[in-house]
């Protein structure tokens, strides 16, 4: 699986809007080895639950997840892992099975008007999820849409945290007081 | 990240006017933590400005990650005014620009920013009035038709105001103004605003004007500093009261001197502040 740096800051990065979105504490180390992916259905949830250490408060069976991954939705995914790579030192490529992914994303029903959640670089298989039923989920074949929708989740999983803008005031989640390995953050 | 649908100045709705790449401060902050990438976009690349035309048809806010070659943000197909802006977002704290400038075309939910430490060298506008920024490099910048407004910024630039009438400023560096369409006091005269006789340089084109001579200096016979030609080889004349620079074919012939551009008054222009091209 690919490594995992700890300490890393979360602030100093000569600008108070970069420091504003990097978690900081942990990131992919990525000098031996790519992220691994892998975009997870039912029959996959036993095998990543392992890896992953047990269910988790989003997905806690099999029953959960949907059952496919069409193709535009999978060409959304590729189109927006690009776009990390394309700017930064992120590698990302798809693994042999869930099992030894270092993340696998799940398609889930999230309610409360979420649209996706996913947890922080921590040492073992991290879990992404996406709600096909949220409103935008039908525009995830668009280059903006896909970019917006799928490129956010990933943002947190490359260490990443969300703003949301409210007229034209930034607000800045309380996040730093969230720590573990399990951290997630709505996007609502 | 930001879950900001588009631009809160544009249209846009969950199905368009979206952020359609990373964004400024998205990328810095991956780079902070993953370093930049670069292998990307390396070779001399080209980016259509988003606009209503079919030709182009995409919409959405990019920011460009570009790691060199020679680059241009090109408004070509625009269907109405643009702004290309190539300045860099600076990511400075309390900078009203630290997350990108923008380049758009007006009503278009869709645009670029730069993301920092991204040098695009060139820039294309439209055939309406555009407004084209330069930045610290070498730029060479492209008004086409319509009123344009160029600003060279730092670096030594070249402008082009193309038809219509236009307004160029160099700003710093060794700036080039360059006039290659037949002059018209009606609706291709464009003015210098910045032109500094240390620096710059004042290119004319002999396809548009066909008397100045081959490519090279011009030739200080062919230049006249008065209120009009003194005699029939005085085809670019600078009224220093007026501070306007004349195209007169005929030198002191009857044929009327057709304005090419107004500059500051009183300017000390000789034959040397100009070339052939």
């Amino acid at each position: 699986m690919a490594d995992i740096r700890t300490s890393v800051p979360g602030s100093g990065y000569g600008s108070i809007y970069i420091d504003s979105l990097v978690w900081g504490g942990t990131a992919w180390d990525l000098t031996k080895e790519p992220i691994k992916v892998w975009l997870g259905i039912g029959e996959d949830f036993a095998e990543a639950s392992q890896a992953h250490g047990g269910p988790s408060d989003v997905l806690e069976s099999a029953d959960d997840a949907a059952d496919e991954w069409t193709q535009d939705e999978v060409n959304a995914f590729g189109y927006a892992l690009g776009l990390y790579e394309s700017v930064c030192g992120l590698r990302f490529t798809v693994a042999e099975s869930a099992g030894e992914a270092d993340i696998v994303w799940w398609k889930v029903q999230l309610g409360g008007g979420a649209v996706g959640r996913h947890e922080i670089p921590v040492p073992g298989q991290r879990w992404g999820y996406f709600d096909p039923s949220a409103e935008s989920w039908q525009y995830l074949v668009s280059v903006a849409t896909a970019s917006t929708r799928s490129s956010k989740n990933w943002g947190m999983a490359s260490g990443l945290r969300i703003h949301t803008m409210a007229g034209r005031r930034t607000i800045i989640r309380p996040s730093r007081a969230s720590t573990g390995s399990s951290r997630s953050e709505p996007m609502a | 990240m930001s879950y900001n649908t588009g631009w809160n100045v544009t249209q846009n709705g969950i199905d368009h006017g979206a952020q359609g790449g990373l964004g400024a401060f998205d990328i810095a902050a991956l780079q902070a933590l993953y370093g930049p990438n670069m292998s990307t976009a390396t070779g001399d690349n080209t980016y259509v400005l988003p606009t209503f035309s079919d030709y182009v048809g995409e919409e959405g806010w990019f920011c460009i990650w570009d790691a060199g070659g020679q680059d241009m943000l090109d408004a070509g197909h625009a269907l109405g005014p643009v702004a290309l802006d190539l300045r860099a977002a600076t990511r400075q704290s309390h900078d009203p620009n630290a997350g990108g400038f923008i380049s758009w075309e007006v009503g278009v939910a869709g645009g670029f920013t730069i993301a920092n430490g991204v040098v695009i060298e060139n820039a294309t506008g439209g055939s309406h009035s555009d407004e084209l920024y330069g930045n610290f490099a070498a730029n060479v910048l492209k008004g086409n038709s319509g009123q344009d407004r160029l600003w060279g910024d730092a670096g030594d630039d070249i402008l082009y105001g193309g038809t219509g009438k236009d307004t160029l400023t160099g700003s710093s560096g060794r700036d080039a103004f360059v006039f290659d369409k037949k002059p018209s006091k009606k609706s291709n005269m464009d003015r210098i605003s910045d032109f500094n006789r240390k620096d710059d340089t004042i290119r004319l084109d002999n396809a548009a004007f066909k008397k100045i001579g081959k490519a090279g200096k011009l030739k200080s016979k062919y230049f006249e500093a008065g209120s009009k030609a003194d005699d029939r080889n005085d085809y670019i004349v600078y009224n220093k009261k007026k501070g306007i620079l004349y195209y007169d074919a005929d030198g002191s012939g009857k044929g009327k001197a057709l304005e090419i551009a107004s500059l500051k008054k009183k300017l000390k222009l000789t034959y040397e502040d100009f070339a052939v091209i």
